[in-house]
């Protein structure tokens, strides 16, 4: 059939040549479309490509304005802590065409800290790659480019920088070269500046650095003058709970804290428990008026003689020999009225005073290095009198400047914080005193600076109020060492409405001529209590004036009367 | 037929046409997405340096080395309570500008009087003088004359004889020819005034003017007016200045011999001693 249609086909091929002609046009124009259709897919291709990529993802995952940690700042916005891209310099020592002594010999003066041998050691080594000094600054590295060494190569890397050197540095800590935070906040606040989402925002301390600075440079000045061992500053806003300031001598640089010795590195404030003497008077005499022991300011405690207790006496550097009042225990600071206070409070009382405001426990705040407070295992009749007035019971300074914060301002514990608290943000904190006592308190510690041991830490105009405690420091032989102190002066303004506190405490201070050769609290941190004060008042917002103060005439009679007879 | 033939030709050339179209559009958007990207990449350059400028500018100047040029340099020390001002009342008193004279009379009246205490304290002799010398204008004045004359007690010490000296020449003309022949009689050139300044030397200025007011009561106003040109000159720039308290005392000396009993009465001095009272309570100027 089908040989038979070819056949009859045959004879009318010339008459179809049009008809192949349009069959090849028919080809043609079907290959011409399928160029076409490749060329449409790739257009379409990458028009999608070009209108449905997401570019946004790819740019925000290699956002170049995101720091590889977090930055630290203070409350009012100084950088404290940054971390920046530094150069560094490495060697790949195979590469190294030139002459490996002499460029030893050469990088070794432009890097003094490695010698010409240990660079040629370095050079010669079997890695693939060294680190020749990390970080390097611009001009070291434009100098060894200038070498036009090519197995020399320069990098840049993040590094942790403080610029504001050793300020605050037991604050904010420091990180390895890893980038892993060591102490202080660093450490504390590690996850929050690693986390991607949260490291573009600085994190804002509650420190003000201006006020830190002030700290630091008069514990400072103190502390060496007096030839301290060491010492420690806090101010507290006792309103919030928030660190102003934390100071403790002697201070280390963060940016080369490997450097520096277990001394410096130790932060004093929070680590170091001390028994921090007569400053605990005020806290013992709030729990009694609490307890109703204490009901009048001119009920009178016998304060005539020593007080035997086993093998020593209680006694008062200044004794009065008769009956005190309340203020006058205050004013003079009497120990032996002090522990009759206590010693009427009782066991029970007395560890519930301390408890609640957290003396037995690691003082609450959010850096790692805290010491453990020396409880006494024994509540004897003994300990309860000395606890009265601040021997045998230790505690950290903040601990101290917590339990001050929560006299002063009506009566609430709060927590101390190194986090800036926004307004109104403050924690709730629990009552410990009721306002009536805190107000007492109040009336009791601007006496003690206007007319006791406290008068050198007076600022004019700024209202201060505060107790002086010098304790007796234990030497390593055990027992006391009547002439080592460990000098501290818990400071609060302004009286009228407490803000702040200041606390100073100087460890261990020798006779010099900065204290007129007295080593107890009156002489060594009352005075720099009253020059922070005037230097940073203002800086906190309080206005020094003259003409105004807490009324403390109700309390004057018996202080007078005192005066008169002595 | 033509037509027929070349229209998948136009069908390509219009599919061309189109695909070019749509990449020169792709093209463009590119070159336009690639010109963002590296505005985008400049900032992000620019806030980097920023960042690491701002860096640098905070470690250069960071507190403890501010700190450290302070105690070497700047000596800046924190203000005192007494620096700081409560109220405007208090601000008024450190206006220590030039005193004008159209500038209300009530304060340099009371500094004008504190030359009324010199009867209480100071020696017989000047003292008298004093007396006379207020009295004398208080019944025939107007108050803003005597005013003015006592704001150059507020000044300094130095203007008050230079006052003198510029009223000489009416002085000398008006007044007998007595105080001049004193004046120039070289042992009384240092005669009283001198021990009114060791007595009291804030007394002193005040009552070399009102023993020459005393002289020239009737031209107190212009007077007034050369008194304060002179005062504007500086002390030094007047070299005859020591000549003139001579001659202020010498003139007190016959007015105090006149009548200074009759015209200072009991009731003036009460008046007197009261303002110079409350003056000095309040805190003089000078």
């Amino acid at each position: 059939m089908a040989t038979l249609a070819a056949h009859l086909d045959r004879p009318s091929a010339p008459a179809e040549q049009p008809h192949g002609l349009g069959l090849t046009y028919h080809r043609l124009m079907l290959v011409m479309l399928l160029f076409v259709g490749v060329t449409l897919v790739i257009v379409g291709r990458l028009a999608m490509l070009q209108l449905f990529t997401d570019r946004g993802a790819a740019a925000q995952l290699a956002n170049p304005l995101l720091p590889p940690r977090g930055d630290i700042v203070d409350r009012n916005g100084v950088p404290l802590a940054r971390t920046i891209q530094a150069w560094s310099i490495g060697a790949r020592p195979r590469e190294i065409i030139g002459d490996r002594r002499d460029l030893a010999r050469r990088l070794s003066q432009l890097i003094p800290e490695r010698s010409a041998a240990q660079f040629y050691a370095l050079l010669s080594d079997r890695r693939s790659f060294v680190y020749l000094t990390r970080p390097a600054s611009p001009e070291l590295v434009t100098a060894v480019n200038g070498l036009g060494e090519p197995g020399i190569v320069f990098s840049r890397e993040p590094e942790r920088l403080y610029p504001q050197t050793a300020l605050a540095g037991h604050v904010i800590g420091w990180t390895d070269t890893g980038g892993r935070g060591i102490g202080g906040m660093e450490k504390a606040l590690q996850s929050r500046l690693m986390d991607p989402a949260h490291r573009g925002n600085p994190v804002a301390l509650s420190i003000d650095s201006r006020v830190q600075a002030v700290m630091e440079s008069e514990l400072s000045t103190a502390v060496t003058s007096m030839s301290a061992e060491g010492g420690t500053g806090i101010v507290l806003d006792v309103r919030t709970g928030e660190v102003i300031a934390m100071a403790s001598a002697p201070t280390f640089n963060p940016n080369d804290a490997g450097r520096y010795g277990r001394d410096a590195l130790l932060n004093r404030a929070t680590v170091s428990v001390y028994e921090l003497g007569s400053t605990f008077k005020p806290i013992t005499v709030a729990a009694a008026m609490e307890a109703g022991v204490i009901t009048s300011m001119r009920q009178t405690w016998d304060a005539s003689a020593p007080i035997p207790i086993g093998r020593f006496q209680i006694h008062d550097d200044h004794p009065m020999g008769r009956a005190l009042t309340v203020p006058e225990l205050m004013v003079h600071s009497s120990n032996i009225a002090t522990a009759r206070v206590a010693d009427a409070m009782g066991p029970e009382r007395m560890q519930t005073a301390f408890r609640t405001l957290g003396f037995n426990a690691m003082v609450p705040i959010e850096i790692g290095e805290r010491g453990r407070t020396l409880w006494p295992r024994d509540w004897g009749r003994a300990t309860v009198m000395t606890s009265g007035f601040g021997h045998g019971i230790a505690v950290t300074p903040l601990h101290l400047a917590i339990a001050y914060a929560t006299l002063v301002n009506g009566g609430i514990y709060r927590p101390a914080t190194l986090m800036r608290v926004a307004p109104g943000q403050a924690a709730q904190g629990r009552r410990v005193y009721s306002e009536a006592t805190s107000y007492r308190i109040r009336q009791l510690l601007r006496l003690v600076v206007m007319r006791g041991t406290g008068r050198n830490a007076n600022a004019p105009g700024f209202r201060v109020g505060g107790k002086t405690g010098t304790a007796e420091k234990v030497s390593n032989a055990g027992g006391y060492n009547r002439s080592v102190n460990v000098s501290t002066f818990a400071g609060v303004f302004p009286m009228d409405a407490p803000r702040y506190v200041v606390l100073v405490m100087i460890d261990a201070p020798r006779g010099t001529a900065a204290n007129s050769g007295v080593t107890t609290a009156a002489w060594t941190a009352a005075p720099v209590v009253s020059r922070v004060i005037s230097r940073t008042g203002p800086l906190l917002g309080i206005i020094p004036d003259l003409n105004r103060d807490i009324p403390t005439s109700e309390l004057m009679p018996p202080v007078a009367a005192a005066a008169a007879g002595h | 037929m033509m037509a027929g033939g070349f229209r998948p030709v136009g069908w390509v050339a219009a599919l061309g046409a189109a695909a070019l179209g749509c990449y020169m559009l792709s093209l463009r958007v590119a070159s336009e997405r690639a010109d963002l990207a590296r505005l985008d990449r400049k900032i992000v350059a620019t806030q980097q340096s920023i960042r690491s400028l701002q860096t640098e500018v905070g470690t250069r100047s960071r507190i403890p080395q501010l700190e450290d040029w302070n105690e070497e340099v700047l000596a800046l020390a924190a203000p005192g309570a007494d620096q700081f001002v409560s109220a405007n009342v208090s601000l008024a008193r450190f206006d220590l500008r030039a005193p004008q004279p159209t500038d209300p009379a009530e304060i340099r009246l009371a500094s004008a009087e504190s030359a009324a205490p010199a009867p209480h304290q100071a020696a017989p002799a000047p003292a008298a003088s004093v007396q006379r010398a207020v009295a004398a204008p208080a019944p025939a004045a107007a108050p803003q004359a005597q005013v003015r004359r006592a704001s150059l007690d507020v000044g300094a010490p130095a203007p008050a004889p230079a006052k003198a000296r510029t009223e000489a020449p009416r002085e000398r003309a008006r007044l007998a020819p007595a105080p001049i022949r004193t004046a120039t009689a070289p042992e009384r050139r240092d005669a009283a005034p001198v021990r009114t300044a060791s007595n009291d030397e804030r007394r002193r200025p005040a009552a070399a003017p009102a023993s020459t007011r005393n002289a020239a009561a009737p031209e107190r106003r212009r007077e007034a007016v050369l008194v304060r040109t002179a005062a504007a000159q500086p002390p030094r720039a007047r070299p005859a200045a020591a000549l003139v308290p001579t001659r202020a005392a010498a003139t007190a000396r016959p007015a105090r011999a006149a009548g200074a009993r009759s015209l200072l009465d009991g009731r003036t001095r009460r008046e007197l001693g009261d303002r110079a009272r409350g003056e000095r309570q309040r805190g003089t100027r000078d």
